[in-house]
């Protein structure tokens, strides 16, 4: 079972943790580069270093990011 | 569904009907480029797309007897079209660019991350064109623990799938009957992975398309899914006003229910998984391998960067000796091609002299030679950038450094473009094409030109070795190390230059930085071939024309009038003196070669005289003024004004120029000991020392001396203000820093 806990930007992540994606915020067409490439709602992101800019992985895809702007990927740790 | 395509132009509509035109596509990381290798083996050629700069890689291949022509598209995630690059490929998908649709289209997926490599062939499927997937890097799924069911893959995707393993070549017939096999056969069902309620929306946009100007499903779905109106600008002329204002609607309702952006990618991703079960059977650990400890190394902020400084530094040394056997060799070889011509000449003319000689010794073979002499070095150099981005270590350097280039206006993306300017700004600032903020952009194409490409390698390489003593520290050798830090000198003051861009002219948020991290890979040899090849090409190319052309109007300009009238009087009479002297010697070999000596000087003040006299001479020496504060003569000043068109070309001038001149030791052939043996005119004094060197090196380092990168910055801002900003700001830097280092180097050593 899982433990839904406090949505917290996708960076603040600890090393090692996983959480789900809740939200994106921000300007659509930064919003739609990010869903494209996998990163959206509902999708479980393993944080592999934190801080801007952070590594997650998430299915066999690992990404860099660091958001700027209006941008914002939410997440909640899942345990 | 409609087959004709956006545009109005007959389908397949071949300039050679026998040839037929097959498109690769794929995300970044694929393996598209070797699969591109790998089909169209020899017979490939690179040119740009009309209008627009972005490379245009084709190749050819033939199956049984039908051949292809092969057309690699950018790697791409999306078709959304966000970039010039995804624009392109979404043109030549609907036939824009050359008025016919693509015969075949390949699309190349990574089999060990099926999910998001479907997102763009579901894009792709939707066009309902002859299709094949190239399913590629089976092996490394494989490894991974992942097996793909491609009969199950083919069921749900309705076209051929082809496992590949395009390293190995392993595949590649199949693949090559399968795109044979495709041609004409389209998808065996309607690609479809929308809800009802998308498919209702794009339903009525096809409505209010008119009948005579109906629109493909496919350019609908991208208008619809049109984040930032540039699908939609692009296709201003297709787009009636009833089509722009239903769009408009459907969009504003995607806005209102707040799913707008994510509409498109919850859909494809939902189709995905809703299949990926029945073709994927994963039994992969979620445990780390080696190479993500290594990776837990090579990304660590402080251990990452400390140990990225030590790589480049190595490869600096390396680039310095590793190529030193074959520029020897080189070097040799244009010593016994001056001796040949020497024979020659003495068995055609009976001398070895005379203004052709001149012109094939010291125009031809110093020019042209002493600059291919550094072809082993500039070919090592695209050997190290391409072993670093095959392998995947580009990307962590990408992420390594964000951190500090958002400091400056710039992300970790913009390193890439960057790094291939170390090789040629020209693919450097072509390449920034990936970066989606335009200022961020802009920046990066004012200071890719900063970054010491290899044409800066042959003055670095000849001055270095010159006038920098080969000892070492720590294990550093002081030449590798004054090499970096020419390298380090154009990092520093882009840094500088991008800082102040983006606190004044171009004021700049920081923008998003996204990259994917590659699995680490052993490099495709042929890739990495193919680079070198083509960078080692491009440079033997310029020495063959643009070097020759210079080198033969400077060695021109270095050589006439040639009036023996100007000379100080006795000279020629002292020479002809000598000569008859030394002609009828007796056997005291002192006297002999105490007479030998007398000639040689007599000869040298003679060349010296004559290049002084010269029209180049002239020029120069009304230029000396301007350049005395760095250092320089009115030889080095003239060799550096040659070479504003074209870098690389100094090198072969200043062999014109020291050549001509010849001043001491008339048997040495290499320009370095020319470059020692030089005189500053009218004294005794050694010309070079090494403030002078420095000062050349870092004026080389920094100045905008080359006409190609001027005219791609040109293209790509698509204005004269940029590329003339460019030439100014840099000149003036270079002209600046060399008189900053001479000065300061001259008080230091006293």
């Amino acid at each position: 079972m899982s433990l839904e806990v406090q949505e917290i930007p996708i960076q603040n992540l600890k090393k090692g943790e996983k959480a789900r994606v809740t939200e994106l915020v921000g300007d659509a067409d930064e919003v739609a580069r990010l869903s494209a490439l996998g990163i959206r709602k509902g999708v479980e992101v393993c944080s592999l270093r934190n801080g801007s800019p952070c590594i997650v992985q998430f299915g066999c895809s690992r990404m860099c990011l660091r958001t700027a702007g209006q941008l914002k990927v939410i997440v909640s740790r899942v345990e | 569904m409609s087959n004709q395509p956006v545009s109005a132009a007959t389908e397949s509509a071949n300039s050679d009907p026998s040839t037929l035109s097959v498109v690769l596509l794929g995300n970044p990381n694929t393996g598209k480029s070797t699969i591109f290798n790998v089909l169209s083996g020899t017979h490939q050629k690179t040119g740009n797309y009309p209008g627009v700069t972005i490379e245009k890689r084709t190749g050819r291949f033939t199956v049984d007897t039908q051949s292809f022509e092969l057309f690699d598209l950018p790697g791409t995630y999306s078709l959304a079209p966000r970039t010039p690059d995804e624009m392109l490929s979404v043109d030549v998908l609907l036939g824009k660019t050359d008025q016919r649709f693509p015969d075949v289209i390949v699309c190349v997926l990574d089999a060990s991350n099926l999910e998001r490599n479907l997102f763009l062939t579901s894009q792709i499927l939707e066009l309902h064109r002859p299709t094949v997937v190239a399913l590629n890097m089976t092996d490394v799924a494989q490894r991974q623990g992942i097996q793909v069911n491609v009969e199950q893959l083919e069921k749900i995707l309705g076209v051929t799938v082809v496992p590949v393993q395009a390293k190995r070549k392993a595949g590649i017939p199949q693949l090559k009957q399968a795109i044979l096999q495709t041609v004409n056969q389209f998808p065996k069902q309607k690609h479809d992975p929308f809800f009802d309620e998308i498919n209702e929306r794009i339903r009525r946009l096809e409505d209010a398309c008119p009948t005579a100007q109906k629109l493909q499903r496919f350019a609908l779905t991208r208008m619809l899914f049109d984040t930032d109106g540039y699908m939609i600008e692009q296709m201003r002329d297709k787009v009636n006003p009833q089509l722009l204002e239903a769009l408009v609607a459907e969009q504003e309702q995607l806005k209102a229910e707040g799913t707008f952006a994510e509409s498109e990618s919850n859909a494809r991703y939902n189709w995905i998984q809703s299949h990926l079960e029945k073709v994927v059977d994963s039994t992969s650990s979620s445990g780390f391998s080696i190479a993500d400890r290594v990776d837990r190394w090579l990304t660590n902020p402080f251990v990452g960067l400390l140990i990225a400084v030590v790589v480049m530094i190595l490869l600096f040394q390396l680039v310095f000796w590793a190529a030193e056997p074959a520029s020897a060799a080189i070097d040799w070889m244009t010593g016994i091609a001056t001796n040949w011509t020497d024979q020659l000449f003495i068995a055609m003319t009976g001398s070895a002299d005379g203004a052709l000689h001149s012109l094939i010794v010291n125009g031809l073979i110093a020019g042209v030679g002493g600059v291919l002499i550094f072809l082993p070095q500039i070919m090592l150099l695209f050997l190290i950038l391409a072993l670093l981005e095959d392998s995947g270590y580009l990307a962590r350097l990408a992420f390594l450094t964000d951190k500090y280039l958002s400091l400056i206006g710039l992300s970790g993306i913009t390193l890439i473009p960057l790094l291939s300017s170390f090789a040629c700004a020209i693919p450097g600032i072509m390449a920034t094409r990936v970066i989606k903020n335009e200022r961020e952009r802009l920046i990066t194409i004012l200071i890719a030109p900063l970054m010491s490409c290899s044409a800066r390698l042959p003055v670095y390489a000849l001055l270095i070795a010159a006038f920098v003593p080969s000892t070492t520290y720590l294990g550093f050798g002081l030449q590798g190390l004054t090499m970096f830090a020419m390298y380090l000198v154009g990092i520093l003051v882009a840094i500088a230059v991008a800082w102040v861009l983006k606190k004044t002219w171009l004021k700049t948020g920081t923008s998003t930085f996204v990259m994917e991290l590659p699995t680490y890979k052993v490099p495709s040899l042929r890739n990495v071939w193919r680079k070198v090849y083509e960078g080692g090409a491009a440079f033997v190319k310029d020495a063959g024309t643009i070097i020759v052309a210079a080198t033969i109007i400077v060695w021109a300009a270095a050589y006439f009038p040639r009036n023996i009238e100007q000379l100080p009087a006795g000279l020629i009479e002292k020479q002809e003196q000598l000569s008859i002297q030394l002609e009828s010697a007796d056997g005291d070999l002192a006297a002999t070669q105490e007479l030998a000596d007398q000639l040689a000087a007599v000869e040298n003040t003679i060349s010296a005289e004559h290049l002084r006299n010269s029209y180049l001479g002239r020029a120069g020496q009304l230029i000396e003024p301007v350049v005395k504060p760095l250092g320089w003569d009115w030889r080095i000043g003239s060799a550096a004004i040659a070479s504003f068109p074209a870098r690389e070309v100094i090198v072969s001038t200043m062999g014109v120029l020291f050549g001509l001149g010849d001043e001491v030791d008339e048997e040495s052939d290499s320009l370095k000991d020319s470059l020692l043996s030089a005189k500053i005119d009218g004294t005794n004094e050694p010309l070079f020392s090494l403030p002078v060197a420095l000062s050349i090196m870092v004026f080389f380092a920094l100045c905008a001396q080359c006409s190609s990168t001027l005219a791609v910055i040109k293209r790509e801002t698509n204005s004269w203000f940029w590329p003339i900003f460019t030439f100014v700001y840099m000149t003036l830097l270079a002209y600046i820093a060399a008189f900053l280092v001479y000065q300061i180097s001259c008080w230091i050593a006293g």
